[in-house]
């Protein structure tokens, strides 16, 4: 197991490479610079001949008047002292724009990956275990409208309905009061899950969904299995059956998913920050991807990329722990 | 062990108790205080917490505080009280739009309504009689955000500075005068001198636009010193320098501005702002000022957001940033959000302009464009009343592009009358006409969908560039309705959108045949790109180069381009302001009458100002806004802007519906200044 | 992806036994071919026939949307902004009549400036079947104006938007770009997924050995990010068409890789199988082994995974619209439509434009129906 472990750290450091190169090419593709918008800008204000003496420096600065390659190693080259270069637009240092998202972003999908399986698990087996009745058919009917209503959508309208409904604004992580305040309070955490609720259901809503039916769909296959039917014969209830026998089993292939559900998880806390003005890393992806503001971008790819491989790497494990056949080498 | 059953019923109950917490939680907020101390009434002199700071020992008393002549603001309502925390949104985190509205500290200062300059950090200054010399004289004992005195020797550093090679700072395009920098000299602590190659009569305008150009200039020495490399060997070079003179970022910069930057929290989503103890503006009773306590800006890049923001109260006055289009909805909710809704006048020309490309890249349209009865057809075809009935709801006015009506240019009878000529130009809707002039210009084969074609065969076909689709608010709509117009004439008109990087390079480097522009200029002295093809902006790009690179690059100016080019260096050289304005009148009418370099749509629309109920001292009648250079809504001293306590009655509504005499109202424009000297 | 995720997906869709593709009849299966048993499985599901149905439907009357809506997408009435989906009448003064629609009059707050819309009953225009409107080329081609239906008078079924153009039509329109995005992307993703799950799983060696390092890269990649990255990097001055094609190759491009390993799990599974080995030993060529032998094989799970992939890829296309990084107008599609949706006054005042939400969950939905129903047809051990 241990050495499973480390062989997949040491292999991923290769992948983060590669992917590092990738994403800086990517990203530099379309024509021109950030610099050419803020040389617009510093036109306006003064005048031709300083502004562009003033985007030369700037450039020169930034080193975005070198060739690609060498732009590269002097952004790698500062991941071994932490930094990860300036971002143009904030003007500030990549690593503390990321940091001081990170953790929101980290809530969120954590907090979405958790809600989705402790509400997709009892309503599959609930689903399962009333087959075809009416509880069976609604469940399926919201899980098919939850698969496929694109989520952006809905935080706007849930969000302008509780605006209208309640009077309040419900976008941000905090309101205004306790944004204002400087540290936490035990009323501070407390706004924050009352504002954290609209999000993580929003961005569950697809995931909920689509592991219900798996899970559904699991159960059902094994409930099939000669052994459930020995297990009845043996008198056990049938909650005890359903429960500790056939659910313990089905639950396997969903624990294994968890690694393909991050993806999505990331993708839609992305998306809907955009939309419900999150402090998390999305929008700040998507601002410097439109400005092409290199090193800001680049790194949250990266960024993003290691989470992924660190959630499954934790999946892995975890699958490992719950299923006894499973042994790694 | 898990149990499956019973955490399937707890796990229904959770998502319900979040969602009943919330609902009893969300209408329980505590709203933060906006509303003054009880004793920041009208006797105090400075603003309660100071006053408590002096009596500490901790500050200085209000008069070391203050220059001996402070600037004195007039109230628009009445005196204000102290105290409150005022919230407002921003869109970008250099903070633009605060600097707008509170970053505006210059030695003379624009009025408010655009006639003329008048004293801020300095008293007066003075120009030698053939404008190679200008003497700024500051007030006595102004005093940094830090206690320390403003001098001379701030702006005689700034100006080292600027030619310094390796730091950030550069020297702005209005200090150069026949390429040659200007000399600063300063003869004792409020006294500047300012020394030019030639005549530059333009140079308090240009201190006076924006608020960028004060922003540089008020350099407070006596703290950055301490990270020159020249001064102080720690220091390699500029890098530490060029990051502490950042006003936006750095608290510890002591700062000219009514509010000082405190503090950038929320990983760079708020600012929040405290009050300068040693402003140098008061009230008309002798009061410091600024009343507010606190600003708080909030950094919202998304504009949905920041609509939510207005409607549920959050904001306490927004000038800017609010998009007409949602007029409906701000007026909907005036009373559950307890705000009114101010109308300013933008004050702008040319909401939206397309520009005509006077260098195209290709030959057969380049030489199309630069027919005036091809441009005069395209101007026709464009239905103006409908552009304004689309993008601005009726409310602008239907007129060809132009810059402000507001500009001092054109208030005297007979600039009135050239402004109107100029307005009014080939404004018709008129199709058939359009039809016929280009007929009249050989363009009658056509293809077999109608489409003309050119002389040289092709098809004619224009594209109109536009900015992305996520950004464009009137012009895309705009854009829409005129290249509609032109297939009425046979024109192929396609509108493509660009990302913003490539849109602005497009236009600065010529490549485009049809470019949008919104919102012409106020004042042409400082900007005279909309009307004198000087810069590598709107339609003359590659002749602006050539002015520019001196004839090195770019295109050479001939016929009426060079006729206006020719103005406008007899423009630098006028001393006589009414003879500059005069000039500026002469080259307005050239382009009356063969100009249509730029088609207009529609201007001067209103823009809207959201503001709550407690919120006082704004100016109620349509102010100007205006483009960023005239520096709006500073001009209009929201230092002087106040939260009223509740049952707090406006004097002047009261006294207008007693009909006593009204307040004293802000300073009228004053006679158009006969010589370039203030005060 | 991870190891365990490969041996997760295994279960999920059972392997066929390559015994029941053979054409010939199996005999404790009675005298169906393969294909019929599934079909007949399938249609068991009134769910997945009513889902088939719709998408049927949906992709036939967007292939003739010129025909089909009553208006071209992009014919705009600067009169008849913002209006509300039009009344359709059938009784005129207590009489039943043939349905018909009224004028519009339009009358503007003074304050807000909004224009709001009543109907004018002095004015009534009947709805014609055949309608002579808008003019269109077939393919280009060929000039009409015919449409199935229209009037008149103003015929918004769904409402106008901010130009005044239809939005029934412009559903109609942009499903064009929606439904085929998700087909070609998903075909493109297809081919390249199979042709390298084939060549990685039967030649083996170095080439298997890059191709799987490369699906672990892509995979490392989190979907939507990457999206907006490829899609931010489109060459601004592509047209409307380059732009189509380079978002459905970016959807495509991290779809292909959960398919290559799958088909790559199973060719390695059958690669010594005996009837092979028969067959090399007969003298086939590599070539004719893999296209006779092992390709069909893979064909009934090549669908079932092509037809749950869609959902996903029309709902990229939307994400990458809807953030502004996808297709450009003037063309449209329902990404497009749901981004000028996307506003306040919009959900507040103009409630009817989100109607562009309900073609996108009616399809996603249709296709899983079907997805799910093939899948379990498919599957000879599901309960």
């Amino acid at each position: 197991m241990r050495n499973y472990i480390i062989r997949r750290i040491l292999l991923a450091i290769p992948t983060l490479i590669a992917i590092s190169i990738i994403a800086f090419v990517i990203i530099q593709l379309p024509k021109g610079d950030f610099l050419d918008q803020k040389v617009a800008q510093l036109e306006q204000q003064y005048g031709d001949s300083s502004s562009i003496a003033q985007a030369d420096a700037l450039r020169h600065r930034y080193g975005l008047d070198k060739p690609m390659p060498e732009r590269y190693i002097h952004w790698v080259s500062g991941f071994v002292r932490g930094d990860f270069g300036e971002s143009f637009r904030y003007e500030r240092e990549v690593k503390d724009l990321i940091w001081e998202r990170l953790g929101f972003t980290v809530l969120l999908s954590i907090g979405s990956l958790i809600f989705t399986y402790l509400m997709a698990i009892p309503l599959g087996i609930y689903s399962a275990t009333h087959k075809y009745q009416w509880g069976d058919n609604a469940l399926t009917f919201l899980a098919f409208l939850g698969m496929s209503l694109p989520g952006f959508l809905i935080a706007l309208c849930i969000i302008v309905l509780v605006y209208k409904v309640f009077g309040v604004p419900l976008f941000g992580l905090f309101s205004p009061y306790y944004q204002a305040q400087v540290g936490w309070s035990w009323a501070k955490v407390g706004d924050l899950v009352n504002h954290l609720w609209v999000p993580i259901i929003v961005i569950s809503l697809n995931g909920v969904a689509g592991l219900m039916r798996v899970m559904r769909g699991n159960l059902l296959d094994v409930l099939g299995e000669p052994f459930v039917r020995t297990a009845r014969a043996k008198g056990l209830k049938e909650s005890v059956v359903v429960v500790k026998h056939a659910a313990r089993i089905a639950i396997n292939p969903l624990i294994s998913m968890m690694g393909m559900s991050l993806p999505d998880i990331l993708s839609g806390t992305t998306i809907l920050s955009i939309v419900a003005n999150l402090p998390t890393v999305g929008p700040l992806l998507l601002q410097s991807l439109q400005d092409e503001d290199m090193y800001l971008a680049g790194t949250i790819l990266l960024f993003m990329s290691l989470l992924l491989i660190i959630g499954n790497l934790l999946a892995d494990i975890a699958l490992a722990w719950a299923d006894p056949r499973i042994r790694y080498e | 062990m898990i149990r499956h059953r019973n955490r399937h019923r707890n796990q229904l109950i959770l998502p319900l108790v979040l969602a009943v917490l919330s609902i009893c939680g969300c209408a329980a907020p505590p709203s933060p205080t906006s509303h003054p101390d009880a004793d920041g009434g009208l006797q105090a002199l400075e603003a309660p917490p100071l006053a408590a700071l002096v009596r500490a020992g901790k500050l200085p008393p209000l008069k070391q505080r203050l220059p001996e002549k402070p600037l004195v603001v007039p109230s628009y309502e009445s005196p204000g009280y102290y105290g409150g925390e005022w919230k407002m949104m921003v869109d970008n985190p250099d903070l633009g739009m605060y600097k707008m509205i509170a970053g505006y500290a210059p030695m003379m200062r624009w009025k408010a309504d655009c006639s003329g300059l008048e004293p801020g950090t300095a008293e007066r200054w003075e120009y030698n009689d053939n404008g190679t010399q200008l003497t700024i004289h500051l007030r006595r004992g102004i005093k940094w955000s830090d206690g320390v005195e403003f001098t001379s020797e701030d702006f005689a550093y700034w100006a080292q500075l600027t030619a310094e090679k390796n730091q950030q700072l550069t020297r702005p395009a209005w200090s150069l005068t026949l390429g040659k920098d200007m000399v600063v000299e300063t003869p004792d602590k409020y006294t500047i001198v300012l020394k030019f190659a030639g005549p530059n009569w333009l140079v308090p305008l240009n201190m006076a636009t924006g608020f960028w150009n004060s922003d540089d200039y008020n350099m407070p020495k006596h703290y950055l010193q301490q990270f020159d490399p020249h001064v102080n060997p720690k220091y390699k070079n500029y890098s530490v320098f060029d990051k502490k003179n950042i006003s936006h970022f750095n608290p510890d910069r002591p700062t000219l501005w009514p509010w000082k930057l405190k503090e950038i929290a929320d990983g760079g989503f708020k600012m929040i702002l405290e009050r300068n103890p040693y402003y140098y503006m008061v009230d008309p009773l002798g009061r410091q000022l600024p009343y507010i306590d606190r600003i708080v800006c909030n950094y919202v890049p998304d504009p949905q957001v920041r609509v939510l923001k207005l409607l549920s109260g959050e904001i306490d006055a927004q000038f800017r940033l609010v998009d007409l289009r949602d007029l409906g909805l701000y007026l909907d909710g005036r009373k559950s959000g307890d705000y009114r809704v101010i109308r300013w006048d933008e004050a702008t020309g040319g909401e939206t302009s397309f520009l005509l490309n006077w260098s195209a890249p290709d030959p057969g349209i380049r030489a199309l464009l630069r027919e005036f009865k091809f441009r005069e057809a395209l101007s026709l075809a464009i239905d103006r009343n409908k552009c304004n009935d689309v993008a601005w709801r009726g409310l602008a006015t239907p007129q060809q592009a132009t810059i402000s009506r507001e500009a001092w240019h054109f208030q005297s009878p007979e600039g009135k009358r050239i402004f109107d000529a100029w307005a009014k130009s080939f404004t018709e809707f008129d199709i058939p006409h359009a039809n016929r002039l280009l007929d009249e210009i050989g363009l009658t084969q056509r293809d077999s969908d109608g489409i003309r074609l050119r002389k040289d065969g092709k098809r004619l076909s224009i594209m109109i560039d536009a900015p992305p689709q996520k950004e464009a608010g009137p012009e895309a709509d705009e854009a829409l309705i005129v290249s509609n117009g032109w297939k009425k004439l046979g024109i192929d008109a396609v509108v493509k959108n660009w990302p913003s990087a490539e849109y602005s390079l497009r236009q600065k480097l010529g490549k485009f045949e049809v470019s949008m522009h919104g919102e012409a200029e106020m004042d042409l002295f400082t900007y005279p790109d909309w009307v004198f093809p000087i810069g590598e902006t709107y339609w003359h790009s590659k002749i602006g180069k050539w002015y520019k690179t001196k004839g090195e690059k770019g295109e050479a100016p001939d016929g009426v381009v060079k006729e206006l080019m020719d103005l406008y260096a007899q423009v630098l050289n006028e001393k006589d302001i009414e003879k500059a304005h005069k000039l500026v009148q002469k080259a307005v009418q050239i382009h009356t009458e063969r100009g249509l370099f730029s088609l207009g749509t529609a201007a001067n629309p209103p823009i809207l100002v959201i503001v709550k109920n407690s919120f006082r001292n704004v100016p109620e009648e349509p102010r100007i806004m205006g483009p960023w250079a005239p520096a709006g809504p500073a001009t209009s001293f929201p230092e002087s802007f106040f939260f009223a306590p509740p049952g707090w009655q406006s004097p002047r509504k009261h006294a207008e519906a007693q009909s006593t005499p009204p307040q004293p109202e802000p300073p009228k424009p004053s006679k158009p200044m006969s010589k370039r000297a203030g005060a | 992806m991870s190891d365990a995720e490969e041996r997760a997906q295994s279960p999920e869709v059972a392997p066929v036994p390559f015994e029941l593709l053979d054409e010939t009849d199996v005999a404790d299966l009675g005298s169906l071919s393969y294909r019929q048993l599934v079909w007949r499985r399938f249609r068991k599901s009134k769910l997945a026939l009513a889902g088939a149905g719709v998408l049927i439907a949906l992709y036939f009357i967007t292939l003739f949307a010129d025909f089909f809506a009553p208006y071209n997408y992009q014919t705009d009435n600067m009169l008849m902004r913002y209006v509300p989906p039009t009344h359709i009448h059938m009784m005129d003064s207590g009489r039943l009549r043939w349905p018909f629609v009224y004028a519009l009059r339009s009358i503007r707050d003074p304050e807000t400036m909004e224009l709001s819309f009543v109907d004018d009953t002095a004015h009534a225009y009947p709805i014609t079947l055949f309608h002579h409107g808008d003019g269109y080329r077939i393919f280009g081609l060929v000039g009409s104006n015919l449409h199935l239906i229209g009037s008149d008078g103003p015929f918004y079924l769904a409402g106008t938007d901010r130009m005044g153009r239809d939005l029934f039509s412009r559903i109609l329109f942009g499903g064009r770009v929606s439904l085929t995005v998700g087909l070609v992307g998903v075909f493109l993703s297809i081919i390249l997924g199979s042709l390298l799950g084939i060549v990685s799983g039967y030649r083996g060696g170095w080439m298997d050995v890059v191709i799987q390092r490369i699906i672990e890269l892509l995979s490392a990649f989190p979907t939507i990010p990457l999206w907006m990255a490829l899609a931010a990097a489109l060459p601004a001055g592509w047209s409307g068409l380059q732009v189509y094609f380079g978002i459905t190759v970016i959807l495509s491009l991290l779809g292909w890789g959960g398919l290559a390993r799958q088909i790559r799990g199973k060719v390695l599974s059958t690669r010594d199988a005996d009837y092979i080995l028969a067959a090399r030993a007969a003298g086939a060529g590599q070539w004719y082994v893999i296209t006779r032998h092992l390709a069909p094989m893979a064909y009934s799970h090549i669908i079932i995974i092509a037809t749950l992939s869609i959902p996903g890829m029309i709902l990229g296309e939307t994400a990458l619209s809807f953030l502004g990084l996808g297709i450009r107008p003037p063309m449209t599609s329902w990404g497009v439509l749901l981004e000028e949706a996307q506003r306040v006054t919009v959900v507040l005042h103009y409630p009817w434009l989100l109607i562009s939400a309900l073609p996108v969950v009616v399809v996603v939905i249709a296709y899983n129906f079907v997805g799910d129903a093939l899948r379990d047809a498919a599957d000879p051990y599901s309960a």
